[in-house]
């Protein structure tokens, strides 16, 4: 109990922290700490489900582009509305259609294993990303435009850190109550061995399905803040294969062991192909590409595991 | 019904494009279980090859296609050897596909920065010849890629089937414990089997080439095709890519003149959804590792 | 392996390796005695957009190297100025490109230029738009981006949904005049606004509209669309397709020997590899071009838009083509504009100057809309085909190069 409440408090510090620095930084800097929060809470919903149970979604930016769209559609209908109420009928379109179509889909995607769960969830991805195009209510060809939510009074830089930042902090709570409750142990349960788990009486279609829903919407929220950010969205701005592979190279750099590896890992990929790599204008993605893979061969329990194990000796 | 008919014939040859384009990429998943995202550089990285030896050296890219698959097996027998054998040792699932991410994302980078991001094209003599057969007419080039692919996919058949080497790749799919037990070197079989898997999508690439602009960035669409083709033929099975790549040509074919052309892409990957939720193996397929 | 790679030695090299990559950044050669205008910006050096991003790039350096090489600098406010490009890659991607921007900004550059495509310029713009600094730009045509509001944000195009009126001009005036089109565009935010805004047109002068296209952004394959061809045999087929699906339809109207009066695919034939990969094919083939090297322009920095192409193929192994000079036209405005202001802290200044540029440039007239694109007339763009191999612009009169042919030849005999 004693330990639970260390943490608890720690956090709170650490995010009051965070949380001071846009009075310090300059614009630039805080838009890469935006970035940060951003891939950190896409890697952390990501982890909600690949951490606990050892399902690798390769589609998750389904639900970034669902939350996105679903925002931008939203808040066409609330165009006069004041920014608060603005605000909120994003968040809770990007976290409802998206969350709505991960239970929708959560029963028949999640009977697969392996290999064909992945290749399924991008098979997801691919489908949303062509509906969207495909049929022009979405407007996801010829893009839709966001308004600016962000109060008259403070930097638009900022207001975006700090939400970010407090999504962020909620995601990373929620995936910490559930790595400690009753559900947070059947999911790894499922992780070790499904069927055994199964056996012994592990609601498992359940649990995935709740572990699986809270990952997608919670994306789908975060997928909506995105957007804001970005003003203007078309499919591909949200609708991006890229967008899947970071959070799983954000999680696995980090360590897929714990909560804060997908954080860690996020910052680290963030800091440096914002900021060393800016300038090595050509071969960035070759870089990038070795970095994968030098980080998979040599580190493969990510950032959080090599330190578990200096510390173990 | 001269519209069907047509449509029909222009979905097979487009469909014959598509199994070509999946055989590597059937092969890497059924016996090695790895998902392989270097498959569509392969393709892409023959079509370049077979543009320089066109454009630079005069060689008629079909004659091209052997030297190009010696090197594409060379390189793909060292980079499976080097780094996706280490990453699938490592324990991690997604290991080897980040690994072969890795390589795709080096490999696409030196393309772009070699041969920039213009579209090409390889357009021998015959590449405008067109046949007409009473109302429906089609080109000389996709029936000779159809050729060519047909017997690309008789010949990796014939070696799965019938040579030594065949034998021991398919026993070390089935039981790699098994096949160690009767002194088979597992790790040198997952080399070879990655190096003939590239070799063919690079074969591949040489004909994608011959009948479609592209430019380094279509990797992805050739990737993804592949994985729709052999999950809807089924994995590990040659037959099924064949069988997975006409369907889709078909489909896509269908969709294109009937419902609208915005609508095919988002078709075939309905088509990929569903084979996977409602039978995973696919039509022809015997996966080698269970699905559910 | 001969030896083992350790955990930790590679630990150890890799992070020297990050470490010494940072360092090495930082020192960079300062030293310099007069006064600098910096530009700054993002480009597109990879990702999607990488090919013209290159072209772009090497239309704004080969004006800062004439205007410091040559010229010695500019004169602004009475002494001589340096011109500097402070341009980094963005990867093609939006998230990224306003990241980088909002650095620049910061670091109080004050003037920008353009990156490529709209989803990126358009972000972009909202952030100089913020912080009150002008950018010209040739690389975003969207009309989103001029129907914001923006006061600081200049583009060389007029929008998208105009950008090919041109084109359906150019039909207009043949003889015999065409009745009957089909137009063919794709789902993605540049060529869907201009395929429906050319049908408006062509329904406004009288002209058929017999079938429309609606293709997704990637084409793999057109059998459809040529077989509705072969059976409504319309006079002109008009695609506003990119590059490669331009290609990819053109290729596939030859083979099948699909044949037509008249086909204009607005991005493709452009560039001389187009040209090659079609042969003898891509004769007669029309499309737009905002400008070429052969335009007949007075320029106030190169002297004549010949003067620049010649400079321009000296110095650069890239292949000139209209990118160049819509990115080349930007620093034109922007120097001449500085010029009549006479002092480079003002952006505010400048910005007023550009939306009442009226001139005379290597590129054309420049010359802007109250909402900051082209002015559709004057900005408009050339129409041009490829005649015996290279292209020739045949609209509008003041530019022509040689006459239309009119029909095209059909393909079986060639």
């Amino acid at each position: 109990m004693n330990r639970n409440l260390l943490i608890i408090l720690a956090a709170l510090v650490l995010i009051a922290l965070a949380a001071t620095l846009p009075f310090f930084l300059k614009a630039f800097y805080i838009r890469v700490g935006l970035s940060i929060f951003l891939s950190a809470g896409f890697a952390v919903c990501w982890w909600m489900l690949a951490g606990f149970t050892a399902y690798y979604s390769f589609g998750h930016t389904a639900f970034v582009g669902v939350g996105a769209f679903a925002a931008a559609l939203a808040l066409r209908g609330v165009a006069d509305a004041g920014l608060v109420l603005q605000l909120t009928v994003a968040l809770i379109a990007g976290l409802g259609v998206a969350g709505g179509i991960a239970a929708a889909i959560a029963w028949p995607i999640l009977r697969l294993r392996g290999h064909y769960f992945t290749i399924a969830m991008l098979a997801v991805a691919l489908v949303l990303g062509e509906a969207v195009s495909a049929f022009p209510v979405f407007g996801g060809s010829a893009g839709l435009s966001l308004p600016n939510l962000a109060p008259m009074s403070v930097r638009v830089e900022a207001f975006f850190y700090w939400l970010a930042l407090g999504l962020l902090a909620l995601v990373m709570a929620i995936a910490w109550a559930i790595s400690r409750s009753r559900l947070g142990y059947g999911l790894a349960a499922i992780r070790e061995d499904e069927d055994a788990a199964q056996m012994l009486g592990v609601p498992t279609t359940r649990f995935k399905a709740i572990a699986f829903v809270l990952s997608g919407g919670l994306t789908g929220a975060l997928g909506a803040v995105y957007a804001l950010n970005l003003g203007y969205i078309t499919t591909d701005s949200v609708f991006r294969g890229s967008l899947s592979l970071e959070m799983i190279v954000n999680s696995l750099v980090g360590g897929m062991g714990s909560l804060l590896g997908p954080v860690i890992g996020a910052a680290v990929m963030t800091a440096v192909t914002k900021l060393l790599l800016a300038d090595l204008l050509e071969y960035h993605l070759a870089i990038t590409g070795v970095l994968i893979v030098a980080v998979v061969l040599v580190a493969p329990d990510g950032i959080a595991g090599l330190w578990r194990r200096r510390t173990r000796r | 019904m001269t519209t069907l008919l047509q449509t029909l014939i222009n979905g097979l040859l487009y469909g014959g494009i598509l199994s070509i384009a999946a055989v590597g990429f059937s092969l890497i998943f059924g016996v090695m279980n790895v998902i392989n995202l270097t498959h569509g550089i392969f393709v892409v990285g023959g079509a370049y090859g077979a543009l320089i030896a066109w454009s630079v050296l005069g060689i008629d890219p079909l004659l091209s296609i052997p030297p190009l698959m010696l090197i594409a097996f060379a390189v793909g027998w060292i980079l499976q050897r080097a780094v996706i054998q280490p990453a699938v040792e490592r324990g991690n699932p997604v290991a080897a596909l980040l690994v072969t991410f890795g390589f795709t994302l080096v490999a696409l980078n030196l393309l772009t920065v070699f041969f920039s991001s213009s579209v090409r094209s390889i357009s021998p003599s015959y590449s405008f010849i067109n046949l007409r057969l009473g109302e429906v007419s089609f080109d000389l080039v996709r029936l000779i890629a159809f050729g060519c692919g047909l017997a690309l996919i008789a010949i990796l058949g014939s070696f799965m089937r019938f040579s030594r080497w065949g034998r021991i790749i398919r026993a070390t799919a089935l039981s790699e414990l098994g096949a160690r037990l009767c002194g088979v070197d597992a790790r040198g079989v997952y080399a070879v089997t990655f190096a003939v898997g590239s070799a063919f999508a690079a074969a591949s690439g040489v004909l994608i080439g011959m009948m479609l602009p592209f430019t380094p960035a279509e990797e992805v669409t050739w990737t993804v095709y592949a994985f729709i083709v052999v999950t809807l033929g089924g994995v590990g099975s040659l037959g099924g890519a064949m069988l997975g790549g006409v369907l889709l040509g078909l489909v896509s074919a269908l969709t294109q003149t009937y419902l609208g052309g915005v609508f095919t892409n988002m078709v075939m990957f309905l088509i990929l959804l569903g084979t996977l939720l409602l039978r995973p193996n696919g039509i022809l397929g015997s996966a080698f590792k269970a699905s559910r | 392996m001969a030896y083992r790679i350790t955990r930790r030695g590679s630990i150890k090299a890799f992070s020297a390796a990050v470490g010494m990559a940072a360092l090495g950044r930082g020192g960079k050669a300062a030293a310099q005695s007069q006064p600098v205008v910096t530009f700054g910006g993002t480009i597109p050096f990879s990702g999607r957009w990488a090919e013209i991003g290159q072209s772009v790039h090497a239309g704004y350096q080969t004006v800062v190297k004439y205007v410091n090489e040559v010229q010695g600098g500019v004169d602004i406010g009475g002494k001589r100025h340096r011109l500097e490009l402070k341009l980094v890659d963005d990867a093609s991607d939006p998230q990224r490109a306003t990241t980088l921007l909002q650095k620049q900004i910061d670091d109080d550059v004050q003037f920008f230029l353009g990156s490529y495509s709209t989803p990126i310029i358009l972000p972009q713009a909202a952030l100089t738009e913020r912080a009150r600094r002008p950018m010209v730009q040739a690389g975003g045509g969207g009309d989103p981006i001029f129907t914001q509001g923006y006061k600081f944000v200049f583009g060389m195009y007029p929008r998208a949904s105009r950008s090919a009126f041109p084109a359906v001009d150019a039909f207009e005036a043949l003889s015999p005049k065409p009745k009957t089109f089909t137009v063919v565009y794709t789902n993605d935010p540049f060529s869907k606004p201009q395929g429906l805004g050319v049908i408006e047109r062509l329904k406004e002068k009288g002209l058929q509209v017999v079938k429309t296209f609606e293709l997704p952004a990637q084409l793999q394959d057109v059998s459809a669309v040529l077989t509705s061809v072969r059976e409504d045999q319309p006079d002109v087929v008009m695609c506003l397709t990119s590059d490669q699906n331009s290609l990819l339809i053109a290729r596939q109207m030859a083979q099948s020997r699909t044949d037509v009066k008249m086909l204009f695919t607005s991005l493709g034939p452009q560039a001389a590899s187009f040209r090659e990969a079609l042969g003898k094919y891509a004769d007669g083939i029309t499309c737009i071009s905002t400008w070429s090297p052969t335009f007949p322009y007075s320029d106030p920095i190169f002297g004549s838009t010949a003067k620049f192409a010649e400079y321009y193929r000296a110095n650069n192994t890239l292949p000139l083509i209209y990118h160049q000079g819509t990115a080349a036209a930007c620093i034109v405005a922007y120097v001449s504009v500085l010029q009549q202001v006479g002092r480079i802290d003002n952006p505010i200044a400048v910005r007023d100057a550009l939306a009442k540029l009226d001139i005379e440039s290597l590129y054309g007239r420049i010359k802007f809309t109250p909402e900051g694109d082209g002015d559709p007339v004057l900005m408009g763009s050339a129409v041009t085909q490829v005649q015996g191999g290279d292209i020739k612009v045949i609209s509008p009169e003041r530019l022509r190069e040689a006459p239309p042919i009119w029909p095209i030849e059909p393909w079986s005999k060639r």
